[in-house]
């Protein structure tokens, strides 16, 4: 038998016997990222302290943050090293977090010696954060340096979540992938689909996507914003609004902003700022969040009767001629609203007699304002405060007091709904026209103070060599049952697929865990497990998640400061642009080093999208004959692919005014004067533009009702407002639309729906049967420290939020019997969760609440999520669609590379309980109706443990058949053929001609 | 020394140190067809994603081929032993490439000494004796002060020695021991950070497991895979988790199910076996104290950790 010497000498013999070809070679750098910066013999390690730079600023408030001149080369001391004074020596490099949409500025800090990111502040100079972050900025350092993320191009061995995977090499992936893509889309243009979590982005990806020809995009909106895009879309043909906190005086916010608004950071601080200047606060929430405690008024309204309290302040206007008569006669479409409210009123059954009498009269005569007003007078009058403060059982004087402070606000209302009631309710897309409504009444529209549209006060830059729109119509994203679906039926995909309505060739989820984040999580997870459903599943991500556990394809794609990405957010009255940036890339390429990927200077193979993206295009097309690689050509180098500096140079030069200008006046190129700032401020403040004169009408125009002004050719000038043409809206009226001959000629032509109205929710008092012991489950709020699914390799965010507890009001909680810390279980539609319960007199009786951050659980302990972060489960499934899922662990502190994780404290990382949660599609908007109603809340039983889900997948496709079941389709209303309002958005809009219905419509 | 030792143990170094880092690679079957050792473990024709998938299961998920790793009480990364693995490496003036593992990455000290070892063939055969001498010296110091200070215990611990990975860590180890015999002097005396109190009042059943699961603070590395084993071994349930988790909940079912006395038994066998590998090392190891403490500490720890499991 050999010993270990004999077979050492063996393996010394053998080595000398080799071929020369066959001759290991040690490998040696230059490497991507300490080795660069070390010298190839040094003599010892001498780490003496450096004399600090010393900066003295005018302003005290930002004394700490250095100023941009001396961003390369920056001394401090290391605070780890703390008391010892050990200067370092900093090269800071500003990128744009990626932990929520708003674009915040951040500030990286380079180690000059090491190349490693130590730390992350404020970017001074950003417009929007104007230099500070919430704790989800520096937390992007966790995600850097997380231990367990994925380092490398990940090729799944064996079944379909078997959670075995082989590394592979980019240039495998991208061929391979490249190759499924290519043989996709010579069969068909609906075979790929790109579904986005977190664009992250402006334009780049969906230029990409665009360039292969087919309708690939798919989005998240259906779960998050549908519901209220439509509403304001409706109104103003702008998708979000654009609140001017900073200098309003009266914030109307129908969800928790300061908390946890869309844009949190920069909303939250200049709405503290107009509070300190005077600015009243008011806030609708069921919830007593840290919003509803910072207001000066507090609604904590019934879910579902936001919009009658909404209505029942803008009635309070209306009765009392106290709203902006001439804003009204000026920029909304009355005379449309003259023309054809009276058949709306007419079949309505809201209305008493005497109202239909007056509006009858109102529209008899000519259609002038007074008539108007008459008209809008009768038809709102039964909006009383009185109404409101039963329907929404909020006491009558704190709705009193808001209407007061509405009608003196003048025209400086600032309102913004985000999710919140317009994503919970079905018909929520009301809440955000009701909203509007107000804002509309009081002239607050576009104005200091107002609320303006967000493209207005976001940028996007024209794109480099922008590919046509494509020919193609993705039945599996709008189907005609959705003809006003804001966006893509996305949530609903695995149901789809279930019904036979397609496949899908190639499937990209992007910074997208669809399996946790949607409704009903169990059908996907179904979908996800068939590859003849999803053909080939590449999962781009920055951390593992349930979803890319199913994947065949695991690409680690950068967080903020590992990307190239250019952003822009409506954060307040002015218009930015912001640059991500790779900052290691940034600090090698000033250390005078050259990077050709970014994955040589992020950690591991850590790539971004930007090259990703251009590299599979090119390799989906290698010769250039399907019309798609010439997109990604490089201009300066013919037969490359376009390097990012390349295609940043060529927006900055050309696409952005006035950043060419501010540049050269430093002496630098715009790619480097984004380089060195990561902002530029396109604009301070952008106030009416719909008011813009656009001069002299052509000979040979034509005018509408409304004033919109339509040139020889067909093109759309403007608006006639008071005889004057103004650049007006993009609606089909020129106007802000009260009435929406949309809804009307689409199939939609109650009074309900044509204007600004109550809907009543599907969790209405009448259908929640209190007294058999029903609940509401308000399951849409965020926690301002987390990021849907992303926290979870995030220690510093977890260790302040990491359990998401059922709130429970005392009443509630004394009739099931339990108390804070005790479990409940409850049960929905199609299954139950247990967890634990908050009692708090911070929500209302009968509504139980409990956000949807948490609860992440992976199904293998060592990969497949943070261990500190998610529970380890098991998962059970019968063969009658029955699905349960135990918590056989939950969080807590573990080895690793980082110290920091043995010192985790908690374990409960909470309760995943969206996979209970039914699909609930609005029939209009499409938007998932978040507010679940709970049949049953009972203290859980033996056997029922923390964490527990059960759900009947047969339930899940019931529940959705039923929900379709209200949707009206384009097949039976579509007045023109097509499937769609041509001017209704879209993310990327196909060419005209794909608009026109199917040949074969899916179930008829 | 014969030229052709140094060129034989230089590419043993850089054979083994990039099977160690990559897994195997097409390009490595070659040489590793050479080695009868390495041949055996190989399927015909080679199966590189199964393999691929096993270096990743031991290296990624059980045993992290880091010095940081079984040298510092934290397990950090990036800390004061990769910086010194680093000075160690420019004092060398060898430029490490650490784009996808930090420095003291048991590959890339691997690869380091096969670049030593190079220039010292160059050495060698051009009759530069001084120079041969200073990368000697080089070598002698990077094997006392890091490679040998280890890599006795990550070999040790591996679960599957008979594996292909299990044989390579044998080979490298073996390699490096006959090469600092080669050279002359002994190692100096050296100390592992101090072993945590465990007899605190307020230590936890958690602050065991930790101290047991720490490798500088035991003694030893319990792998993943030991810790099955041994639940295995008495049908214990150890649940899941990290492995921290896991061996506190192999105490505590232990104690719960009246088998906590085998449970000790068998990570004293675990410890016992570290104690042995140790004293096979050079003289003055610290490593076969630190067993050897472990172990003694097991033996008096029964009582406390009934009581403690039952908390």
């Amino acid at each position: 038998m050999s010993t270990p010497k004999t077979r050492l000498s063996e393996l010394l013999k053998a080595m000398l016997g080799l071929r020369p070809n066959e001759v290991p070679t040690p490998v040696q750098g230059p490497t991507n990222v300490a080795g660069i910066a070390m010298p190839e013999f040094g003599e010892e390690l001498v780490e003496e302290p450096v004399d600090l730079t010393q900066v003295r600023h005018p302003d005290g408030r930002m004394s700490s943050y250095p100023p941009a001149d001396r961003w390369h080369d920056w001394v401090e001391y290391d605070g780890k090293q703390w008391p010892r004074r050990v200067a370092r020596r900093y090269t800071l490099v500003p990128t744009i977090c990626f932990n929520c949409e708003s674009a915040c500025g951040l500030l990286a800090y380079v180690d000059q010696q090491t190349l490693e990111i130590r730390k992350f502040e404020g970017n001074p100079v950003h417009p929007g954060s104007r230099g500070r972050n919430c704790a989800k900025g520096p937390a992007t350092h966790n995600q850097i340096y997380d231990a367990e993320r994925i380092l490398y191009p990940l090729k799944r061995v064996g079944e379909r979540g078997a959670g075995q995977w082989q590394r592979v090499t980019w240039e495998q992936a991208l061929s391979e992938i490249a190759e499924k893509m290519r043989e996709s889309r010579s069969r068909r243009k609906d075979g790929i689909m790109y579904h986005v979590g977190r664009p992250g982005d402006d334009h780049y990806v969906n230029r990409c996507i665009t360039a292969w020809g087919v309708d690939g995009h798919n989005s998240h909106t259906n779960i998050c914003s549908a519901a209220a895009r439509a509403g304001y879309f409706l109104w103003s043909a702008g998708d979000r609004p654009s609140p001017d906190h900073a200098n309003a005086r009266v914030i109307l916010l129908v969800s928790s902003h300061l908390e946890s608004g869309h844009y949190f950071n920069p909303h939250a601080q200049r709405i503290i700022e107009a509070q300190m200047k005077g600015a009243k606060i008011i806030t609708l929430d069921p919830r007593l969040s840290n919003t509803a405690a910072k207001s000066d008024v507090w609604l904590p309204t019934w879910p579902g009767s936001e919009t009658t309290l909404l209505l029942a302040v803008a009635n309070h206007l209306i009765q009392n001629d106290l709203y902006d008569k001439d804003f009204v006669r000026r920029w909304v479409n009355w005379k449309t609203f003259l023309g054809a409210i009276r058949e709306a009123v007419e079949a309505s059954t809201q209305l008493t007699p005497t109202q239909i009498a007056a509006i009858t009269t109102a529209t008899e005569g000519e259609p002038t304002f007074e008539a108007f007003d008459a008209a809008l007078k009768a038809l709102y009058a039964g909006f009383t405060l009185e109404r409101a403060a039963e329907e929404s059982q909020v006491p009558l004087e704190r709705i009193q007091e808001t209407a007061t402070l509405v009608a003196n606000a003048g025209n400086r209302i600032a309102a913004h709904v985000w999710r919140s009631a317009a994503m919970g309710n079905r018909g929520g897309w009301q809440v955000s026209r009701c909203l509007f409504f107000l804002n509309v009444l009081t002239g607050s529209v576009g104005n200091e103070g107002g609320t303006s549209l967000n493209s207005w006060n976001k940028f996007v830059p024209k794109p480099y060599r922008q590919p046509p729109p494509f020919d193609a119509w993705n039945e599996l994203h709008l189907p005609h049952e959705w003809p006003f679906a804001f966006y893509e039926m996305s949530f609903l995909l695995p149901h789809f697929l279930d019904e036979g309505r397609g496949d899908v060739d190639v499937y990209f989820t992007r910074v997208y865990n669809p399996m946790w984040i949607n409704p009903d999580g169990f059908m996907w997870m179904e979908a996800l497990r068939d590859p003849e459903k999803f053909k080939c599943h590449v999962a781009l991500t920055p951390t593992w998640n349930e979803s890319a556990w199913f994947a065949d394809y695991v690409l680690p794609m950068g967080h903020a400061a590992e990307r190239h990405d250019l952003m822009s957010q409506e954060t307040h009255s002015g218009m930015w642009i912001g640059f991500r940036q790779p900052v290691r890339r940034v600090a090698l390429e000033r250390a005078g080093k050259t990077v050709r990927w970014t994955w040589e200077a992020n950690p591991g193979e850590v790539w971004e999208e930007n090259e990703f993206w251009v590299e599979l295009t090119a390799r989906l097309d290698p010769d250039g004959s399907l019309g798609i690689r010439k997109y990604v050509e490089s201009a300066q180098h013919p037969g490359e692919t376009i390097s990012q500096d390349e295609y940043w140079s060529w927006i900055f030069e050309h696409s952005v005014p006035g950043l060419p200008e501010a540049a050269t006046a430093e002496g630098l190129s715009p790619l480097a004067y984004m380089r060195k700032y990561g902002c530029f401020e396109v604009e301070q403040s952008n106030y009416l533009p719909y008011e813009a004169d656009q001069g002299q009408v052509p000979e040979g125009s034509s005018l509408g009702t409304e004033g919109l002004v339509t040139g020889p050719d067909g093109d759309r000038l403007g608006v006639m407002v008071d005889g004057v043409l103004r650049e007006g809206f993009k609606t089909p009226s020129g106007k802000l639309e009260l009435f929406s001959k949309t809804l009307r000629d689409w199939g939609w032509p109650e009074l309900e729906r044509v204007v600004p109205w109550w809907l009543k929710s599907h969790v209405h008092p009448d259908e929640i049967n209190r007294e058999a012991g029903e609940m509401i489950l308000l399951p849409n709020f965020r926690l301002p420290t987390l990021i849907h699914t992303r926290s979870a390799n995030c220690k510093w965010l977890y260790e302040i939020s990491h359990t998401n507890p059922i709130w429970m009001n005392p009443v509630d909680a004394s009739r099931i019997g339990v108390d804070t810390g005790q479990l409940v279980r409850v049960e929905t539609a199609i299954g139950w969760f247990v967890d634990k319960v908050w009692v708090t007199e911070g929500i209302k009786p009968g509504i139980i609440a409990m956000s949807h951050h948490l609860g992440r659980w992976r199904l293998q302990d060592d990969v497949g999520g943070n261990r500190s972060t998610s529970a380890l489960a098991q998962l059970d499934e019968d063969v009658d669609g029955g699905r349960t899922l135990r918590l056989l662990k939950g969080g807590g502190a573990h080895e690793s590379v980082d110290p920091d994780t043995s010192r985790v404290w908690w374990e409960d990382v909470g309760v995943h309980q969206n996979l209970t949660h039914p699909v609930q599609p609005d029939p209009l908007s499409g938007h998932h109706c978040w507010l679940i109603r709970a049949l049953s809340v009972r203290k859980a039983g033996p056997g029922e443990e923390h964490g527990m889900v059960f759900v009947d997948t047969q339930k899940s496709r019931s529940v959705y058949r039923d929900w379709i079941a209200l949707t009206r389709s384009a097949v039976d209303h579509s007045p023109d053929g097509t499937r769609r309002p041509l001017w209704l958005k879209r993310p990327l809009k196909p060419v005209a001609s794909a608009y026109r219905l199917p040949d074969k419509p899916f179930g008829r | 020394m014969a030229h052709e030792i140094l060129v034989a143990r230089q590419r043993a170094y850089a054979l083994l140190g990039g099977v160690i880092r990559h897994g195997v690679r097409e390009r490595d079957l070659p040489a590793i067809g050479t080695v009868p050792t390495l041949a055996e473990c190989l399927s015909v024709p080679a199966d590189l994603t199964e393999i691929a998938a096993a270096h990743h299961g031991l290296f990624q998920l059980d045993v992290p081929p880091y010095e940081s790793f079984f040298l510092q009480p934290d397990r950090l990364l990036g800390g004061t032993t990769t910086d010194s693995v680093s000075v160690a490496y420019r004092l060398g003036g060898f430029v490490p490439d650490t784009s996808d593992v930090a420095a003291d990455h048991l590959g890339v000290e691997l690869t380091y000494l096969s670049w030593l070892g190079g220039a010292r063939a160059d050495a060698a055969e051009d009759g530069e004796a001084s120079q041969d001498r200073r990368i000697e010296e080089l070598e002698r110091v990077f094997l006392d002060q890091h490679l040998l200070r280890w890599l006795p215990i990550l070999e040790a611990a591996i679960p599957d020695r008979g594996g292909l990975f299990g044989r390579v860590l044998e080979l490298a180890l073996t390699l490096a021991r006959e090469h600092r015999a080669s050279i002359a002097g002994s190692p100096a005396p050296w100390e592992l950070p101090q072993a945590p109190d465990l007899d605190a009042p307020e230590t936890r059943l958690r602050d065991i497991a930790e101290a047991l699961c720490t490798p500088c603070h035991a003694g030893g590395l319990l792998t993943r895979t030991a810790l099955a084993e041994i639940g295995r071994r008495d049908r214990l349930p150890q649940g899941f988790g990290d492995r921290t988790q896991t061996l506190a909940n192999l105490f505590r079912s232990g104690a719960r199910f009246g088998v906590l006395d085998q449970v000790l038994s068998r990570i004293d066998e675990r410890f016992q076996a570290f104690e042995s590998t140790a004293a096979r090392g050079a003289p003055g190891e610290p490593w076969e104290a630190r067993a050897r403490l472990t172990r003694d500490r097991l033996k008096g720890m029964r009582t406390r950790l009934s009581e403690l499991a039952d908390t």
